[in-house]
């Protein structure tokens, strides 16, 4: 017998050789000091190997308890019972989630992209209800806004200032904003804030980052503003073009198994290989939308540290209990859900720039109007307007 | 229920997310990845539950690898300002203990994916069938890749020690 390779002897080591190889190798091991010496080298490296593994256990596990897994497991196998429980956990860690949409969407990325972006034609994103179609709202009322913010400069500011804290962001949009639609618009969107104390939590976050690193509760209060600016303005170099910008005007908030445009749906679904859900379901009460940065200054969102299992739609409308929101004239690119205890189903969507768009919904996000849009990506103002119309509208 | 779920579960999930954390280096997603694992186990019951939950996992992990880089383009994971923010180590020991995993991780990125997740299912406990079921990989070459990734990772983990190597 030729001498022991090294996965013979690591075969042997591991107590995988079947009966007959092992006796084979005993006997080679006998006669040969060259594979015992080996041998011994070898079950070094293997115990070396796996004591290096060990470095890298992580600590401070708690498995939670078993009960409760299975509680996920049938409460995502049936629609209706044992979901008590998961969704009184889920509530608390929705509320900053919540206020975090709220933030954002005053001002920020929203102003920004007023200036950015182009004019556009004059149909309008529309919840796509009986009631909202019937009740055209008066046309693009966040246009004020547009023209009174000065320069870029400003906007970043007001970005930031939303970004660092809450009260500031509660206050910003009332002095920006036009009396009429537009600041309205805002200003309900703030107040579906769940509450206060939860606005705390989001905006902190925000903050750490926007001051690069250093703790939003570091800094004294006037500092916050500056720290962002900086932070926000870097992000936004000149030479750095924003991405081409999408129209949003035929974008048709709904029901997946509502689809204004059926073709368009059967399309999606085609190139996607999934059916959309069929089945109705109300429409939201609210949405709120976010429009993010579409590279590097996404805040630090709770959503975007969760980890998410990448579902079909079947699996998603059984997590919500009903069909999940989305734009029906957008390919839905696919759907996920929150691989944590909240229920949370993320459907991602595609713009005709090919830019994202996130619709974070939860099992009972409509009715709470705790649905919140993200876009990644520079969109016309108008379009945004249209947008935060269509969210301003449905949310009562 | 064939399976009693509640001893898999107690007996596999510090297993599960050992192996699960030396995939995506992250505590709270390794956990999480772990009791979707589970619940999915528990919604399927499949006969042999070891094996599934692995595979589960492995494929699980994968995914979220993929999603992170696809993700990549259009957000800023904040996983260094998340990691940051939670570590604020107190302790000598933490620090040690984060380095080292660290030095880890970089180690196993040198080897191929293929030796790496052999390595790692043998190290969670799967036997050679086992292994060779979830990679495709013939039950006979198993032992050989498991040689091939100790020595890599042995070699890159002292090479990394010795500041051989500039930690990733």
């Amino acid at each position: 017998m030729s001498h022991l390779d090294e996965g013979t002897l690591h075969t042997f080591l591991d107590g995988e050789l079947d009966a007959a190889e092992e006796v084979e190798l005993r006997e080679h091991l006998a006669t040969c000091a060259e594979c015992r010496a080996r041998l011994d080298v070898e079950r070094e490296t293997r115990r070396r190997a796996h004591e290096i593994l060990r470095y890298a256990d992580p600590v401070g596990i708690v498995p939670p308890d078993f009960d409760e897994l299975r509680a996920r497991a049938s409460s995502r196998a049936g629609p209706a019972p044992g979901t008590s429980r998961t969704r009184s956990s889920v509530r608390p860690l929705i509320l900053p989630w919540a206020a975090s949409i709220v933030l954002a969407v005053g001002v920020g990325w929203f102003a920004q992209t007023l200036l950015t972006g182009s004019g556009g034609a004059g149909s309008r994103v529309a919840i796509d209800s009986e009631q909202a179609r019937e009740s055209e709202p008066a046309p693009l009322a966040a246009g004020p806004t547009l023209e009174e913010e000065p320069s870029a400069a400003s906007t970043t500011a007001t970005d930031a200032r939303v970004a660092a804290a809450p009260a500031s962001a509660r206050s910003a949009p009332e002095p920006q904003a036009a009396p009429g639609g537009g600041g309205d618009s805002g200003a309900r969107s703030l107040r579906t804030a769940p509450d206060a104390a939860a606005l705390g939590a989001p905006a902190e976050g925000a903050a750490t980052m926007a001051g690069r690193g250093r703790a939003g509760g570091e800094a004294p209060p006037d500092e916050q503003p500056t720290l962002a600016l900086e932070s926000a303005a870097a992000a936004q170099e000149p030479e750095r073009a924003l991405p081409e910008t999408v129209a949003l005007e035929a974008i048709t908030v709904a029901d997946a198994s509502k689809a204004a445009d059926a073709e368009d749906t059967a399309r999606a679904d085609r190139v996607l290989g999934f059916q959309a859900p069929r089945e109705m379901a109300a429409p939201p009460s609210s949405v709120a939308a976010r429009i993010a940065a579409p590279a590097a200054t996404v805040p630090a969102d709770s959503l975007a540290r969760r980890y998410w299992v990448g579902a079909d739609a079947s699996e998603a409308a059984n997590a919500l209990g009903s069909p999940p929101l989305v734009f029906s004239r957008l390919p839905v690119i696919g759907y996920a859900i929150a691989a944590d205890t909240t229920g949370l189903v993320r459907a991602t969507q595609q713009l005709p720039g090919g830019e994202p768009l996130e619709i974070y919904q939860w099992r009972d996000a409509r009715a709470a109007g705790e649905i919140e849009v993200v876009v990644r990506a520079a969109v016309p103002a108008d379009s945004l307007a249209r947008l935060r119309e269509a969210i301003g509208r449905g949310e009562r | 229920m064939s399976v009693d779920w509640a001893a898999v579960y107690r007996s596999s999930y510090q297993e599960l997310v050992r192996y699960l954390y030396r995939r995506v280096w992250d505590v709270e997603r390794a956990q999480d990845l772990a009791q979707e694992t589970f619940v999915r186990a528990i919604e399927h019951d499949p006969d042999n539950p070891r094996a599934w939950l692995f595979r589960v996992a492995t494929n699980l992990a994968r995914d979220e690898s993929r999603s992170v880089l696809r993700r990549r383009k259009h957000l800023t994971l904040l996983k260094g300002e998340a990691e940051t923010r939670r570590v604020e180590p107190e302790f000598v020991e933490e620090v040690e203990h984060r380095e080292r995993s660290a030095r880890v991780r970089t180690a196993l990125e040198t080897l191929s994916e293929r030796d790496r997740e052999v390595l790692q299912l043998w190290d969670a406990g799967l036997d050679y069938e086992a292994i060779a079921a979830q990679t495709g990989l013939a039950r006979k070459s198993i032992g050989t890749t498991l040689a091939r990734a100790r020595q890599r990772l042995a070699d890159a983990y002292r090479a990394l020690e010795e500041g051989n190597v500039a930690l990733g």
